[in-house]
C-alpha cells in the first residue's frame, strides 16, 4: 500500500500506480480491471474479506446475545420493553461515522470501537423482531400449552420460541445485511474489513479496487442472506408445509 | 446425545385410568370490579365416565365454571374436588397433566408434527420415545385419522374437523380420566361437526372418561350429554337428563331455550328400544321395516313419507320383533320422563344441595 502510493506520488503523468507491468486498463485506470482483481484477490483481498466476515460475525452475534435477553425480559417484564427500546433506537439514529468519532476517544482506534458502534446498531432491529415474535405466538397456542401442565419456563423453550423462530430470523437478515454495509465505515477506525481498500481507493482513485471492494461487499451480503433463509427453512419446517387440498 | 438404549414397551399396552367424579362445591368467580359475580354458588356432580352438558346463553357463565375445573381461572370461593381432593391443593402443572384440554381454537403447535403434538403431555411425563410414538398411533387410529401417513405431518396440513380430531387426541394421549370441551366443535361445518360429535360419542362408550362439555347449541347439548346443566347469569337452572329436561324443564326459561319443539326433540332422544312394540300379527307384513336401535324421530318421519301409521321393526339376528304404531310414539311424547321404560341410572336426580 506505502509503496503504491509513494509510486502514485513520484507518477506525474497517469494517476495509477503501476504494479510490474500494468495493464493497458490499469494505465487508463479503466472502470474495472478483471485480470487486476483476479490477480490481487489473494493478496489484497481475502484478508479484508475474512476480516469484514469476522467483524459482522461478532456484531450479529453479540448483538443477538443482547438483544434476545432483553426481548425475553421484555416479554415477561413489559416496563422493560419501553428503556431498552429508547436506548437501542437511539444508538441506531446517530450517523455511523459520528458514533466512532465519539467512540475513540474512550475506548481508542481499533477493533473493540468498532465492534461496540456495529453491535449497537443491531440491537434495534434485533430486539424489536424477537419481541415482535414472542408477542405474535397464537394465543390458542399459548392457551393449550397452559392448560396441558406446561411450566412458563417449558412453553418459552417448546413452544414460545420456536414459533417466534420466523421473526427472529428475519430480524437476524436484516441485521447482518446492515451490519455487512456498515462494517465498511469501521475501516475509518482501523477495524480492516472490505472499507480498508475503499478507503485507499478514494485517496488514491484508482477505480478497480474501489468497484472490487464494494462489490465484494455486496456479494457477501447477498450471500450471507441467501444462507440465512436456507438456514431459516431448515429450522421451521412446518411453514414450508401447507394444507394440501386448500 | 447417548443413544437410548432400545426397550420398547409391548405397543398398544392399554392401562386406562378410571375415570373420575367431578364435584362442585358452591364455587364462585368473582372478578374485581364487577358487581355480578361470572358463577354463583355452583354445585353440582359429574358421576365418574358421564357426560355432562354445561349449557346457557352467552355470558352465562358456562365456561368459567369449566375452566375453574384446570384453573385456567383462578376459583374465588368454594371448590372443584377430583374424586374428593381439591383441585385447589394439587399442585397446577400436575392438576392439569390429568386432564384433557380441548377447546374450539383447537390450539395445536403448528411447529410441531402431530406426532410431538400428541406426545406433549406424555413427554413431560418422561414417557420413553417409542411408548409415545405407539401411543400417538393408537390415538390417530382412534379418531379416524391414518397413522401411518399423518403422523409425521404438520397441523398445517389438515382440515380444521381433521385438527379437532387431532386435537381430541393430543387431549387423552396421557389417558387422563377427565376431559374438559369448551364448545370443541363450534367452528367446524354442520356436516363435520355431526361426524365429529358421533365419533366421539362412540369413542366415550370405549374410553370412558368424566368429561363436562360446553356449548351454546341445545341440539348438541341433548345428542351429547348423559347429564345437562342449563345456567343462566351464573347460575345453574337446571341439571337433567336430556328426556326429563324437555319432558319437565323447571321453568319458562328452560322451556324456552330447549325450544318450542321440545316434543319433537324428544323423539330424538329415544329409539324404538324404549317403546313396549305390540306383536306381530301377521296383517301387517306389507308394513315397512326399521331397526329397533333407530330414533323415533327416524322411524315417525319414514311412517309420514311411507304414508303408514305402523312399521314392523327388526332386531339385528334376532329378526321382526314386532309392530310400532304411531300411537304408541305419540303416546311417549306426551309421557312425563319418569314414565318412561329406560335403565334407571340414566334418570338419576340432581343431588339437591
Amino acid at each position: 500500500m506505502i509503496g503504491a502510493t509513494s509510486l502514485l506520488l513520484a507518477d506525474s503523468g497517469p494517476v495509477i500506480p503501476k504494479f510490474g507491468q500494468a495493464s493497458n486498463c490499469i494505465v487508463q485506470n479503466k472502470q474495472f480491471c478483471a485480470s487486476w482483481f483476479v490477480d490481487n484477490f489473494n493478496s489484497r483481498f481475502a484478508p479484508r474479506l475474512v476480516e469484514h466476515i469476522e467483524l459482522t460475525l461478532i456484531a450479529v452475534g453479540v448483538g443477538m446475545v443482547i438483544a434476545f435477553t432483553a426481548a425475553i425480559l421484555a416479554y415477561k417484564q413489559d416496563w422493560f420493553e419501553r428503556p431498552f427500546s429508547l436506548v437501542s433506537a437511539f444508538f441506531y439514529t446517530i450517523p455511523s461515522l459520528a458514533l466512532f468519532e465519539l467512540l475513540v476517544p474512550i475506548t481508542g482506534i481499533n477493533r473493540l470501537t468498532a465492534e461496540i458502534g456495529l453491535v449497537s446498531y443491531t440491537l434495534l432491529i434485533l430486539f424489536r423482531n424477537t419481541l415482535t415474535g414472542l408477542r405474535g405466538v397464537p394465543p390458542d397456542a399459548l392457551e393449550a400449552a397452559r392448560a396441558m401442565g406446561l411450566t412458563s419456563r417449558q412453553r418459552l423453550l417448546r413452544i414460545e420460541l420456536p414459533l417466534a423462530l420466523p421473526a427472529i430470523m428475519a430480524g437476524v437478515r436484516i441485521a447482518a445485511v446492515t451490519t455487512i454495509s456498515l462494517t465498511t465505515v469501521a475501516a475509518y477506525i482501523g477495524a480492516g474489513g472490505l472499507g480498508a481498500p475503499i478507503f485507499d481507493a478514494i485517496q488514491t482513485g484508482f477505480k478497480t479496487e474501489f468497484v472490487a471492494a464494494g462489490a465484494l461487499a455486496v456479494a457477501l451480503a447477498i450471500v450471507v442472506d441467501l444462507l440465512l433463509v436456507l438456514v431459516q427453512r431448515t429450522i421451521t419446517p412446518w411453514r414450508s408445509r401447507r394444507l394440501r387440498n386448500a | 446425545m447417548a443413544e437410548p438404549a432400545q426397550k420398547t414397551r409391548p405397543a398398544g399396552e392399554r392401562s386406562q385410568s378410571a375415570p373420575a367424579e367431578i364435584a362442585f362445591r358452591s364455587v364462585v368467580k368473582r372478578y374485581p370490579g364487577r358487581d355480578t359475580p361470572a358463577v354463583e354458588n355452583l354445585s353440582f356432580e359429574v358421576p365418574p365416565g358421564e357426560i355432562c352438558v354445561l349449557i346457557g346463553p352467552s355470558g352465562c357463565g358456562k365456561t368459567t365454571a369449566l375452566k375453574m375445573v384446570n384453573r385456567l381461572i383462578a376459583i374465588t370461593d368454594g371448590d372443584i374436588t377430583i374424586d374428593g381432593a381439591s383441585v385447589r391443593q394439587l399442585e397446577l402443572t400436575q392438576l392439569r397433566r390429568g386432564i384433557g384440554y380441548v377447546f374450539q381454537q383447537i390450539g395445536l403447535f403448528p411447529h410441531l408434527s402431530v406426532e410431538n403434538n400428541i406426545g406433549t403431555v406424555p413427554r413431560l411425563l418422561g414417557w420413553p420415545k417409542e411408548r409415545i410414538r405407539a401411543r400417538a398411533s393408537e390415538l390417530l387410529e382412534l379418531v379416524g385419522l391414518d397413522p401411518s401417513a399423518d403422523l409425521k405431518r404438520y397441523p398445517g396440513e389438515f382440515s380444521g374437523g381433521q385438527q379437532q380430531r387431532i386435537g381430541v387426541a393430543r387431549a387423552m394421549a396421557a389417558d387422563p380420566p377427565i376431559m374438559l370441551m369448551d364448545e370443541p366443535f363450534g367452528a367446524v361445518d354442520p356436516i363435520a361437526r355431526d361426524r365429529l360429535q358421533n365419533d366421539f360419542l362412540r369413542l366415550h362408550r370405549q374410553v370412558r372418561k368424566t368429561v363436562i362439555f360446553v356449548t351454546h347449541d341445545i341440539d348438541e347439548a341433548l345428542k351429547m350429554g348423559d347429564r345437562i346443566a342449563i345456567m343462566r347469569a351464573g347460575h345453574l337452572v337446571q341439571i337433567a337428563t336430556a328426556d326429563e329436561l324437555l319432558a319437565r324443564p323447571v321453568d319458562d326459561f328452560v322451556a324456552s331455550f330447549v325450544g318450542a319443539d321440545r316434543g319433537l326433540k324428544r323423539l330424538r332422544v329415544h329409539s324404538l328400544r324404549d317403546i313396549q312394540l305390540e306383536p306381530a300379527s301377521g296383517a301387517e307384513d306389507s308394513s315397512p321395516t326399521i331397526t329397533r336401535d333407530t330414533t323415533l324421530h327416524y322411524a315417525l318421519s319414514m311412517m309420514l313419507t311411507e304414508g303408514t301409521t305402523q312399521l314392523q321393526v327388526v332386531d339385528g339376528e334376532k329378526g321382526a320383533v314386532g309392530v310400532v304404531r304411531m300411537d304408541a310414539i305419540t303416546k311417549l311424547v306426551a309421557s312425563d320422563a319418569d314414565g318412561m321404560p329406560q335403565p334407571a341410572a340414566s334418570v338419576t336426580e340432581p343431588s339437591p344441595r
